[in-house]
C-alpha cells in the first residue's frame, strides 16, 4: 500500500510539474531578476548621474511639497518618496480627487534629481520592473486573466512541492549527493539538490505567491461576510487595514504645516536617516493628515508609521504597523516574498534561492525527457515537450538578455520604445521557439545555448559601446549597482557557455561512437 | 498509476473542483467561528484555505477508491457548509 501511494505521488508530481513547468519557469525566471528590480532600473536608465550626495529627507519633504504644490495643487493626496540606498532618486507620486461620478481620480508622477531637486528626465523604459511586474501580470493580457492563469500555476507549483517532498526517501542523503555525468541520474541528483537545497524558499515564494492574488481567488469567502456589493472588498479592506480616517475632506481650507517639524519628529522616532516617506491627504483642507513611514527593517511589510494632523502639526497617532494577527501572518508572508527589507547579502541569497528554484524546474522538465527518451523518443507527446524545453530553457534567457540589447539598440527617442522593449523580447522567444521545432533537437540545444552564453557575455561590451557606465567607470567608482548587472549578466554568459561546451562535447562523443 | 481515463477524471473534479469547494466553505465556516473581528476572521480563512485545497488534491490521488474520495470531499463540504449556513450572521451575502 505505501508503494502505491509513493506511486501515485510520483505521479502527480510528474504531471503537474510538467504541464505548467513552462509558464512556472517564466515566472521564476522574471521573478528572480525582479529581486534586482531598482538596479536594473538604475542599469536601463545610464543617463542617470550617480549620486554622490542625496539630499537629508527634510530637504527632500521640502522639495517633494514645493513640486506638488506647484504641479499637482489640487490633489487628494501626495506622496514622497526620500532617496534611499536602493531607490536614489525623490521620487513623487499624487493622485486627484474622485470624479463626479465617483472614478478614481487621475494620478501623476515625478522625478527630482537628489542633489538639487530638479526634474529628471530620462530615457522611456520598461526597466526592471516590467521585468518583475511580468513574472505575476504577464504580459499582452488583462490583468485578471493573468491572475488566475498564475493563481492556477501555482497551485500546481504548491501540489508539485508537496508531492515532491512526500516521494522523496532520502532528503539528507540527497542533500549532498550530486553525481555527475551519470545521464539520468544526475539529472535527478540536480534537480534534488536544488528542490531540497533551496525547499523553505520554494515554499514560502509559493504559499505567498498564492496570497498576495489570494481575494481574487477566495472572493466567496469575502462574500459570505461581506456581500455582493460593488465595495465590499473595499469595506473589507478598511477593516482589515483599521482605515479610519482620509475618507473625505472637511471643504475647509487650512493651510498644510510646515513638514520638517514633523519629519523631525519622526527622525526622533526611529531614527536619523531612517525616514521612508511622507503620505499627505487632502492637503490644504482643516482635515489634512500627514502620515511618515519608517525603512522596512524587518519581513512586516506594513512599515511604522506617525499620523499627524496636517493643519495644526499635532500628532494623532503612532503605528507599530501590526494591526491584528491575521494581518501581521499576511504581511510577513507577502515580505518574506519581496523581500524589499533584505540588505544586500539576503538580496543576494534571493536572488541564488530563485536561480536555484527557476534551475530546479528546468532539470525536473529535462528529466522527464531522458527518462523517456529511450521508450518514447518517437512520439509526439515527447516530441513536443522536448522542442518546448529548449526553446524554453534555452530560448527564454536569451529573450531576457534581448530585452537588455533593446534597451540600448532602440534609439531614445523613438516612440513606443518601452513596449518596444518588451516587444524585442517575445520576438526573439518566438524565434527561439521556432528554431528548437525546426532543428534536430540536440542541436538546437548546442546551438541556443551558445546563442545565450553570447547575448548575456557580450552585455557588458554592448554597455561599454554604447553609455559611459560601463565597467571600466563603475567599478573604479564602486558603483556596485551597476557594475554588478554587468558582472552577473558575464557570469550568466560564462554559465551558458559552459553547459555549451559539455554537451557539445558530449554530442560529439556519441556521434563517434 | 494506470491511467484509467474515466477514474483518473473523477479523481481530477473531486481534488480540483471537490478541493476548492471545500477550502472555500470550510474558511467561511472558519471566519465565522472565530473570536475575532470579522475583517480578521475572515483574512484567517483565506489564508489557511490553499493548504487545505492543496491537502485536498493530494488527498484526492492518494484516496484507495473513488467511493471513499468522493464521500469524503462531499461530506466534509456539506458538513461546513450546513454548520456555516447555521451559523451565518445577518447580514452576510447569502
Amino acid at each position: 500500500m505505501k508503494g502505491a501511494f509513493r506511486q501515485s505521488m510520483g505521479w502527480l508530481h510528474t504531471w503537474t510539474g510538467l504541464l505548467v513547468g513552462w509558464v512556472l519557469f517564466f515566472m521564476f525566471l522574471t521573478g528572480t531578476a525582479g529581486y534586482f528590480d531598482t538596479e536594473i532600473d538604475s542599469w536601463m536608465q545610464p543617463e542617470r548621474p550617480i549620486v554622490q550626495n542625496a539630499m537629508t529627507a527634510t530637504a527632500a519633504v521640502d522639495a517633494g511639497r514645493q513640486y506638488l504644490e506647484s504641479n499637482a495643487p489640487n490633489a487628494a493626496r501626495w506622496f514622497i518618496a526620500v532617496p534611499s540606498h536602493r531607490f536614489p532618486e525623490l521620487r513623487l507620486f499624487w493622485r486627484m480627487s474622485p470624479d463626479a461620478d465617483g472614478k478614481r481620480g487621475r494620478t501623476g508622477r515625478a522625478r527630482l534629481d537628489p542633489e538639487t531637486a530638479a526634474p529628471l528626465n530620462y530615457r522611456d523604459t520598461g526597466g526592471g520592473q516590467l521585468l518583475y511586474s511580468m513574472h505575476w501580470r504577464l504580459h499582452y493580457m488583462p490583468v485578471r486573466a493573468a491572475e488566475w492563469i498564475v493563481g492556477v500555476c501555482t497551485m500546481f507549483m504548491l501540489i508539485a512541492i508537496v508531492t515532491g517532498v512526500i516521494i522523496h526517501k532520502r532528503i539528507f542523503r540527497d542533500f549532498f549527493t550530486l553525481r555527475f555525468a551519470k545521464g539520468q541520474r544526475s539529472w535527478l541528483d540536480a534537480h534534488n539538490v536544488l528542490s531540497v537545497l533551496a525547499l523553505p524558499f520554494h515554499l514560502m515564494i509559493t504559499y505567498s505567491g498564492l496570497i498576495f492574488i489570494a481575494y481574487v481567488y477566495m472572493t466567496p469567502v469575502i462574500t459570505a461576510s461581506y456581500g455582493t456589493a460593488a465595495d465590499a472588498q473595499d469595506s473589507f479592506f478598511n477593516e482589515l487595514l483599521r482605515r479610519t480616517d482620509g475618507a473625505s475632506p472637511s471643504g475647509v481650507a487650512a493651510d498644510l504645516m510646515p513638514l520638517r517639524p514633523m519629519v523631525l519628529e519622526a527622525e526622533r522616532h526611529c531614527g536619523e536617516g531612517r525616514v521612508r516617506f511622507v503620505e499627505i491627504r487632502h492637503p490644504g483642507d482643516r482635515d489634512a493628515s500627514v502620515r511618515i513611514g519608517h525603512e522596512w527593517a524587518s519581513p512586516v511589510r506594513r512599515p511604522p508609521t506617525l499620523t499627524f494632523n496636517g493643519a495644526n502639526g499635532e500628532l494623532l497617532r503612532a503605528s507599530d504597523g501590526i494591526y491584528s494577527t491575521p494581518l501581521a501572518v499576511r504581511d510577513v508572508l507577502l515580505g518574506l516574498h519581496e523581500g524589499l527589507f533584505a540588505g544586500p547579502v539576503l538580496r543576494w541569497l534571493y536572488f541564488l534561492s530563485g536561480v536555484m528554484g527557476t534551475a530546479m524546474i528546468g532539470a525536473g522538465m529535462i528529466l522527464w525527457t531522458v527518462k523517456r527518451r529511450a521508450k518514447k523518443g518517437d512520439a509526439f507527446g515527447f516530441k513536443l515537450v522536448e522542442r518546448l524545453n529548449v526553446g524554453t530553457l534555452a530560448g527564454l534567457p536569451v529573450a531576457v538578455a534581448a530585452y537588455f540589447w533593446a534597451n540600448r539598440l532602440i534609439p531614445v527617442d523613438v516612440a513606443g520604445r518601452v513596449a518596444w522593449e518588451g516587444h524585442a523580447m517575445f520576438i526573439v522567444w518566438g524565434v527561439m521557439l521556432a528554431h528548437a521545432f525546426i532543428r534536430p533537437s540536440a542541436r538546437a540545444w548546442v546551438e541556443q545555448l551558445w546563442l545565450a552564453a553570447a547575448a548575456f557575455g557580450l552585455i557588458p561590451v554592448l554597455n561599454g559601446l554604447t553609455t559611459d557606465k560601463h565597467l571600466g567607470v563603475t567599478l573604479p567608482a564602486g558603483v556596485w549597482e551597476l557594475a554588478g548587472v554587468d558582472l552577473t549578466m558575464f557570469a550568466f554568459g560564462a554559465a551558458f557557455a559552459f553547459a555549451a561546451i559539455v554537451l557539445g562535447r558530449r554530442q560529439a562523443l556519441v556521434e563517434s561512437s | 498509476m494506470q491511467a484509467r481515463w474515466p477514474a483518473l477524471l473523477s479523481r481530477l473534479c473531486a481534488g480540483v473542483l471537490g478541493g476548492y469547494a471545500a477550502a472555500a466553505v470550510f474558511a467561511v465556516w472558519l471566519s465565522y467561528v472565530l473570536p475575532m473581528p470579522r475583517a480578521d476572521a475572515v483574512a484567517t480563512g483565506v489564508l489557511i484555505s490553499f493548504a487545505l485545497y492543496a491537502g485536498v488534491i493530494v488527498y484526492a490521488f492518494a484516496a484507495h477508491s473513488l467511493r471513499r474520495l468522493w464521500f469524503g470531499v462531499l461530506g466534509f463540504t456539506g458538513f461546513f457548509a450546513l454548520a456555516a449556513l447555521a451559523l451565518r450572521p445577518a447580514g452576510a451575502g447569502w
